[in-house]
């Protein structure tokens, strides 16, 4: 795997980072911070998959980031600068820095995500929730299991059915019949089988006792050691972004950027990943 | 073949019996929490939102949980989810059908509202396992939820029994869907939202909204009612479901 | 301590209040680390008798009776307590596997009986060790082969240490390789853990060898017999019945000396394995010739076949599923004629299936063309035969498509009594035997009346008798209505008795392809028991009809 040590880390502390990171960028539109919160994800995007797969995803975002900031920006009457003016549409240097704040904190959310989607495989999400809900997390890797089967089954359903009566209906209503009995099908024969599957989860004690689960995380010192620096990080970001630091005038005129050491703080929480790597440094 | 084992549930505690007791408080609540937050300007309302729409999803998952189901009632919503979830790539060559709703919808429809509330939530948390998680996976999850709950409702009142009814409900549903996801967006991303920009945001969706809708009344029609008599020969054969 | 592992007294079953009996009386009992196969013609109530040792699957019914395990009555034992004791292992192996990877399968009984996460480990890693699937420990079920999930089904059971382990035709839908390989390992399970084991198989082949006791059930679900495999095979090869030809190829073969007279030591035990099958052959023949002094004659190599009369042909085919995967043909020539079986044997994932779907023309290749100069209509008949019912009856699932097949009511009449199934007509197609629901499938495609029939695996997991009927109902489409028709089967004794021609796939490509006769004697491993057996004693002979036939030819009849 070449996804990183931060990966490997218990998914408590991974779990709590994406969730500090995505709910700090959520919280704060001001510009140094937006800038930092999507310098950060991005570069741990790019980290984790390589270039050309980051510039795929972000390919992808653009189009709901620009409706998003253009909206923001088009529809704000509230700013002092005015450049335009057209009915209802108003549009205001003020808007504009505004808009292209919350564009970018959406863009560094789904870039966030995207490090999220990478780090927190189906394993760690079900196992940090294997405790608290063990049915549901059973049954997440149960649908894991049976959605490829899906697949593969809709395919080779839909190969015999074209291969033995499509070819005496080829209009597009014929196809959508045959695509409605591929799902008939899959249903009643999914459900036939999945009684099946239930006697094998009763063969094997299920509903028994209430459940344990494999563990396959443990917690190291290095874990705790993270987690510690996590939460100082926390606090203190928290504490700045409340007593100000954070906050940001646009409207109605755009405020002026400060220097502050506040912004050291943020990056370094968010830079956490690359921080765990400095180990390999050791010695 | 079927188990001769007791064939009932175990009762559920006083916690998972609360729990039961307010879903349909928290199915009203979460959209007038978010309408609330739009009118006061809430800051952080996409934040909040999201936080509210995972508080949502609490009392229905606690429930589920608290109900420690036997294997075999928990396969209907697996296999349905699964089903939703693949159908995203094997019906792909099919011309017009989206079946994503009308498989949540029906699923409510035969198997009751909790089934259909999980299937619809899990349908969208797997989903986005697969396909990539975003900030709209707690709204996409309560929202399909909400489709299954309230096809389970209607349909145990006897109101979804015919053809055009369940045609009509999907229609509506997928619109339902859309106008709760945009106005997250709206609540959550544009400030000073005024009538123009709300208006925007739903004609945006609008068009794919319409395509959905009608992909999904095609895909319900000619299934809703031979689907809910398979599943009943399927529930009596393997006694699914509470004991009757 | 309880003294033995089973004990059955009495035993009784049956549906509900008014059915007839499932079970009647059956006692026996099991010592602790035995190995014993559970016979029966289908529908003698063998699962229905095993589920019952185990109340989690138990049928719903009426019994009466005792049943003991390890001393306790089942029904008595706490809900962790009866998921451990005793294990099950059923047949299908991807419905059992309930998790998405090896691990977490593994584990998955052990957190169902609240066992402390240490201790879990420890056990998973000793069975996966024991099981050899330390390798594939991360792996996602899905991508495993169909042994491998057998194998993963076995040990997510054994982990959980049961005394008795029970196991319902656990390798019906393996191929031969890799149901080897899952006795193999069930026989170290017994021998090496001490589990006892009792297990229902049509494969005698495999199962007779290892076994050290024997139960048979006669319809009616009464235990006819119970002892050891010398006894059952006697029994068997003294009467006539149908069961017969589930024995093992060298059983069929020494039996069929017998009754020629040329067994030698009447009381020497029947051979059951091919290296058995071989020394009794050779001291039978050698008898003959010295003692009788009759002479035995090779049998005539080949077969004939139907003159060539091609139907679909391909040329230099190249296919992959998408352009990031292997080839998965690689310049495949091939041709099906009119009037002929053609067989398609081969490894799991050497293209057989996907040669098949090319054929049928929904793949388009990316490479080579396939031709079908007479606009032939082609039919494919998909592995698992009940993908092709939606309907809640037979009859209606029969009906689907008579407007576009332009087939009437009475063709389904007909249809269903030429395969006799016009008593499951109003059956729900689920509800069918393995036999039933492949014949039903077979009808329906030739209910559109196809000129070539591409039939991936229709011998798959069904019985020797619905084989046999199969086989005959194949012969007639071609022989006599000319349908060109091509199967793939892994049961080489199956193509050998109905293939006129047989080629072999490996690597992608088709290797060899030889008249059925000829391909089973000039291979050397890849061939029948039979074949196996009569190499070097009797040549030319490739089933057990063969070997009748070359002592019948040269005054095997006098012995009489």
């Amino acid at each position: 795997m070449a996804k990183g040590l931060f990966a490997t880390y218990h998914p408590a502390v991974c779990m709590l980072f994406f969730l500090t990171a995505i709910c700090f960028t959520f919280c704060t539109q001001h510009p140094v911070y937006v800038a930092l919160t999507c310098i950060m994800a991005g570069a741990y995007l790019v980290y984790l998959r390589g270039v050309r797969p980051f510039l795929r995803s972000l390919g992808m975002f653009i189009p709901m980031v620009l409706f998003v900031g253009i909206l923001n920006s088009l529809f704000n009457s509230a700013g002092a600068t005015s450049l335009w003016k057209w009915g209802p549409f108003s549009v205001t240097v003020e808007g504009m820095c505004y808009g292209l704040a919350v564009g970018g904190m959406l863009a560094a959310i789904l870039l966030w995500f995207s490090c999220y989607n990478e780090v927190m495989t189906e394993d760690k999400f079900t196992y940090l929730f294997g405790r608290k809900l063990p049915t549901i997390s059973l049954m997440v890797s149960m649908i894991s299991r049976w959605i490829p089967r899906m697949v593969s089954r809709g395919h080779s359903v839909y190969d015999s059915q074209e291969a033995l009566i499509g070819g005496y209906d080829q209009t597009k209503s014929g196809k959508m019949k045959r695509g409605l009995r591929m799902a008939t099908v899959l249903t009643g024969l999914g459900m036939e089988d999945s009684v099946q599957t239930a006697d094998s989860m009763c063969a094997r004690g299920y509903g028994a006792t209430s459940r344990t689960s494999y563990a396959r995380f443990k917690w190291h010192t290095r874990e705790r050691i993270v987690l510690g620096l996590l939460i100082v990080l926390l606090v203190v970001n928290v504490v700045l972004l409340v007593t100000g630091t954070g906050s940001f005038k646009f409207y109605p005129r755009v405020s002026a950027i400060v220097p502050l050491w506040g912004y050291l703080t943020y990056a370094l929480m968010l830079g956490l990943p690359f921080l765990v790597e400095l180990e390999r440094f050791k010695r | 073949m079927s188990s001769a084992v007791v064939n009932e549930r175990p009762k559920m505690g006083k916690f998972g019996r609360f729990m039961r007791a307010i879903e349909p408080a928290v199915l009203v609540a979460l959209p007038i929490v978010m309408l609330i937050c739009a009118w006061l300007h809430v800051p952080n309302a996409a934040l909040i939102t999201s936080a509210c729409a995972i508080v949502a999803l609490v009392p229905f998952f606690a429930s589920f949980e608290a109900e420690r189901r036997r294997a075999r009632d928990i396969m209907p919503i697996i296999v349905m989810t699964a089903l939703t979830v693949a159908g995203r790539l094997i019906f792909a060559p099919v011309p017009a059908i989206k079946p994503v709703t009308a498989l949540i919808i029906i699923t409510g429809l035969c198997f009751g509202r909790d089934e259909g509330f999980i299937t619809g939530a899990l349908a969208m948390l797997v989903s986005n396992i697969f396909f990539g998680q975003g900030p709209w996976t707690p709204w996409q999850m309560f929202t399909m939820g909400l489709i299954g709950y309230l096809a389970g409702v209607l349909g145990s009142h006897g109101l979804l029994k015919h053809r055009w009814s369940i045609g009509l409900f999907g229609f509506l549903m997928v619109f339902l869907y859309g106008f709760i996801l945009d106005t997250w967006t709206i609540v959550g991303f544009v400030s000073n939202a005024n009538a123009a920009s709300v208006f925007t945001t739903y004609a945006a969706g609008f068009a794919n909204n319409l395509a959905g809708a009608i992909g999904t009344v095609v895909f319900l029609i000619p299934i809703a009612i031979s689907w809910p008599r398979m599943f009943n020969r399927i529930k009596s054969k393997y006694q699914i479901g509470p004991a009757a | 301590m309880p003294e033995y592992a089973l004990e059955v007294q009495d035993y009784s079953f049956s549906y509900g209040k008014t059915g007839v009996n499932v079970l009647n009386g059956v006692t026996f009992s099991l010592d602790k680390g035995s190995f014993t196969a559970l016979c029966g013609v289908s529908g003698s109530g063998k699962s229905t008798l095993l589920r019952a040792f185990k109340p989690e699957l138990a049928v719903e019914g009426e019994s009466s009776g005792q049943i003991r395990v390890l001393g306790d009555d089942p029904y008595t034992l706490s809900p962790v307590e009866s998921a451990t004791r005793v294990g099950f292992v059923m047949q299908d192996p991807e419905n059992q596997i309930v998790t998405d990877t090896v691990w977490h399968e593994l584990a998955f009984g052990l957190e169902n009986i609240g066992m402390d996460t240490e201790t879990m480990h420890r056990r998973v890693a000793e069975t996966a060790h024991f099981f050899g699937i330390g390798g594939w420990f991360d792996r996602r079920t899905t991508d495993l082969s169909g042994g491998q999930k057998q194998l993963l089904n076995l040990a997510a059971i054994v982990v959980m240490q049961p005394a008795v382990l029970v196991l319902d035709e656990p390798t019906s839908q393996l191929d031969p390789i890799a149901a080897k390989d899952f006795f193999d390992v069930l026989e170290r399970v017994n021998s090496e853990l001490g589990i006892t084991i009792i297990i229902i198989e049509h494969r005698l082949e495999d199962v007779l060898p290892i076994a050290d006791r024997v139960l048979f059930l006669q319809k009616g679900g009464v235990l006819v017999y119970d002892g050891d495999r010398d006894g059952f095979v006697r029994m068997l090869v003294g009467n006539s019945e149908g069961f017969r030809g589930a024995l093992p190829a060298a059983t069929r073969m020494a039996a069929c000396l017998d009754r020629a007279g040329l067994n030698i030591d009447e009381d020497a035990p029947f051979p059951v394995t091919v290296r058995e099958g071989r020394t009794f052959i050779a001291e039978a023949v050698e008898h003959a010739r010295e003692v009788d002094g009759c002479e035995i004659v090779s049998r005539p190599i080949g077969r004939t076949v139907p003159a060539e009369n091609v139907a679909i042909s391909a040329r230099d085919l190249w296919f992959r599923y998408t352009k990031e995967m292997p080839f998965v043909l690689r310049g495949v020539d091939f041709d099906v004629h009119a009037g002929r079986i053609a067989a398609l044997v081969g490894g799991n994932g050497s293209g057989k299936s996907t040669l098949l779907s090319a054929l049928s023309g929904i793949r388009k290749p990316e490479r080579g063309r396939i031709a079908n100069p007479n606009k032939l209509h082609v039919a494919l008949m998909a592995q698992n035969p009940k993908m092709l019912f939606v309907h809640d009856r037979l009859v209606d699932d029969f009906l689907e498509w008579k407007d576009i097949g332009k087939y009437s009511e009475k063709d389904v009449d007909d249809i269903l009594e030429r395969f006799g199934l016009a008593e499951m007509r109003t059956r729900h197609p689920y509800d069918l035997s393995g036999g039933e629901t492949q014949k039903a499938a077979l009808a329906k495609i030739l209910l559109l009346n196809p000129d070539v029939l591409l039939l991936d695996e229709p011998v798959k997991g069904i019985d020797a008798l619905a084989k046999k009927q199969i086989g005959e109902i194949l012969t007639d489409l071609a022989v006599n209505e000319g349908k060109a028709i091509l199967l793939t089967a892994h049961d080489l004794e199956f193509v050998s008795e109905t293939a006129h021609t047989c080629s072999m796939m490996f690597g992608c490509e088709v290797t060899c392809t030889q008249d059925a006769h000829g391909f089973f004697v000039d291979n050397l491993f890849y061939s029948t028991p039979t074949a196996r057996i009569a190499r070097g004693t009797l040549e030319g002979c490739v089933t057990t009809a063969d070997i009748a036939a070359s002592f019948d030819a040269n005054g095997g009849s006098d012995h009489e």
